[in-house]
């Protein structure tokens, strides 16, 4: 107890020794240009007042107004001169506000003579990179984690739980085909309907965790599935035009699918739209996928929501991440009025289309 | 003669539902249970089924797969699937397989006996929720079949710099005409060659020319 009181008094004491010193609201370049200024200012009183003491001009008021006029010069000529001397500092601030503003790719430029600025920059732009990689691996790891979890939940749901009420219900229907009393088979009957309640909602939760189509059926049959059951096509007219696709890595075929989820969703929650249009397009070279999702409502302004904590500035950032993740083009097309564009350009790895093309082959020669 | 059925599901429960089901009934006998896909696939090549009673998510091999190569090997034997999922596109993937059945599991019960008379008779089995979906595929806009067209990739800023690449300006030439920074045209360029999935100018004019882009 008495301890403690003697460690916060300590620590009282710091702080108001520190509060009792100066602070100047000056940066460094004021404090060098008022220094230089201080130099002189000096120089010019002394020097007119040595020359006034030893030579006894009179006209001392010229003399002064002389002095004041080379103040004033040197001061402005420091000024500039400071000014292009810090210009890669003020440089670095700028690419310091920019990364904080979001734009990752933000580097300093290391083009200096100053061997002090540039190994300053450099250095700046190593950290930054390597903040970068380990945000990068991070932000892989929490998406790869994340998807494996709602993977493992929805198999075990569908595999454990969802399997016990089917084998639950086609008992029940056993037991009730067996059952004359009228009323115990109105009993069963409605045993069964809330049995099937039950499956119908675990099927929704484990749908809502991870599609099985995706794993069982692909890439196309999972897009076509979520558009269906997620755009009510009697408000919006859906142009959904998928191209019959192979089997992808299951990396790959998550991470397109997560991105078309998230801006499909993202449309039927803000834009407002009357038309909606899904392109999933596989390049006839098997090299590359093409995604387009656009559609005709309000639009909104990348930037702005780029920002956003939560909400769609967070599902942005996540597709922007998953894209990274399989080495995609991801582009956002929108302004306020003008509908959005998302561009998806998946570049297929090359052992994935080299075995199909040996396969094609294959077939043409057998 | 009964009607000789083989069950292949991966759930232990599931499959002595249906086997109760069938031993009720002296018109079917069960004439082996299947694990995974794998040992339905060696089980129906072995024993020659009238009918296989095939779950889709099944470990090894899964059902769709197992019902194609039995399909194939066994023209005569025809597979009902059994499924937890009711979806059109399961229902389609299914049939497409070579399935000639097609049970959702909860209601497998007051289904299973009469799809497996039909299916061995030649005919096909629907489950009345199965075959709504069928039915849906048709007034919905349909997945596969038709080839969706080539996406248009570019941004109209990005054709306009792609036009200038073909007719041989420089970067800084490029900069200057558009009134944006050199590093701003490099950008728009790293953009267009990742979505053109092409690496140098050559085969940007190449592009441009060839797909009426540049004259």
């Amino acid at each position: 107890m008495s301890q403690r009181s003697g460690e916060r008094m300590r620590t009282t004491r710091g702080n108001s020794k520190e509060e009792r010193l100066p602070r100047l609201p000056v940066s460094i370049f004021e404090k060098v240009l008022i220094g230089n200024v201080a130099v002189v200012l000096f120089g010019a009183v002394v020097g007119t007042l040595v020359t006034r003491e030893f030579f006894r001009i009179q006209e001392a008021a010229l003399a002064f107004g002389f002095s004041f006029g080379g103040v004033l010069l040197s001061a402005a000529v420091n000024y500039t001169l400071l000014r292009i001397a810090f210009r890669p500092l003020y440089q670095l601030r700028d690419t310091i506000s920019k990364i904080t503003q979001g734009d990752r790719q933000a580097r300093a430029i290391e083009s200096s003579d100053d061997p002090l600025i540039h190994d300053l920059s450099a250095s700046f732009n190593q950290m930054v990179d390597a903040l970068e990689t380990s945000r990068r691996e991070a932000s892989r790891m929490i998406i790869e984690t994340q998807e494996q979890e709602r993977k493992r939940v929805a198999r075990e749901l569908h595999d454990e739980t969802t399997q016990d009420l089917a084998s639950l219900a086609i008992r029940t229907e056993l037991l009730r085909s067996k059952l004359h009393d009228p009323l115990l088979v109105q009993a069963v009957a409605e045993l069964q309907e809330e049995i099937e309640r039950t499956l119908t909602e675990m099927r929704r939760i484990t749908y809502d965790l991870r599609p099985s189509m995706l794993d069982d059926l692909g890439l196309a049959a999972a897009i076509h599935w979520y558009v269906q059951h997620r755009v009510d096509s009697e408000q919006v007219q859906v142009d959904l035009q998928v191209d019959e696709l192979p089997r992808y890595d299951s990396s790959l075929e998550t991470a397109v699918f997560r991105i078309i989820q998230e801006a499909v969703s993202n449309a039927v929650k803000y834009a407002q739209m009357h038309h909606l249009e899904i392109h999933v397009h596989e390049q006839p070279s098997g090299k590359q996928l093409q995604v387009l999702i656009s559609d005709d409502g309000v639009g909104f302004d990348p930037s702005s929501v780029r920002t956003e904590a939560s909400g769609r500035g967070l599902g942005l950032y996540g597709m922007r991440e998953r894209a990274e993740t399989i080495g995609a083009h991801l582009e956002i097309q929108s302004s306020p009025g003008n509908g959005t564009k998302i561009l998806l350009v998946v570049p297929i790895p090359q052992e994935q289309w080299e075995e199909r093309s040996d396969a094609d082959a294959r077939l043409v020669s057998g | 003669m009964p009607t000789r059925v083989l069950l292949a599901d991966d759930h232990v429960i599931v499959r002595q539902g249906l086997a109760a089901i069938l031993k009720d009934d002296d018109r079917f006998e069960v004439v082996a249970e299947a694990d995974d896909g794998e040992q339905a696939v060696r089980l129906a090549k072995q024993l020659h089924p009238d009918v296989v009673v095939m779950d889709i998510r099944m470990p090894n091999k899964n059902g769709l797969e197992a019902t194609k190569e039995i399909h194939e090997a066994l023209p005569d034997c025809h597979v009902v699937i059994l499924s937890m999922y009711d979806d059109q596109e399961y229902v389609r993937a299914a049939l497409a397989a070579g399935a000639s059945g097609y049970l959702v599991k909860n209601t497998a019960a007051s289904h299973l006996l009469a799809a497996i008379e039909e299916v061995q008779n030649g005919l096909s089995y629907l489950d009345p929720m199965a075959a709504k979906r069928v039915i849906e595929s048709y007034t919905h806009p349909s997945v596969g079949g038709t080839r969706s067209r080539e996406v248009d990739l570019l941004t109209s800023r990005e054709r306009e710099i792609l036009v200038l690449i073909a007719q041989g300006l420089t970067n800084a030439e490029i900069a200057d005409r558009l009134t944006i920074s050199i590093k701003t045209v490099q950008t728009h360029i790293t953009n267009i060659m990742t979505k053109l999935n092409l690496h140098n100018r050559v085969d940007l004019t190449r592009y441009a020319l060839q797909n009426g882009i540049a004259e």
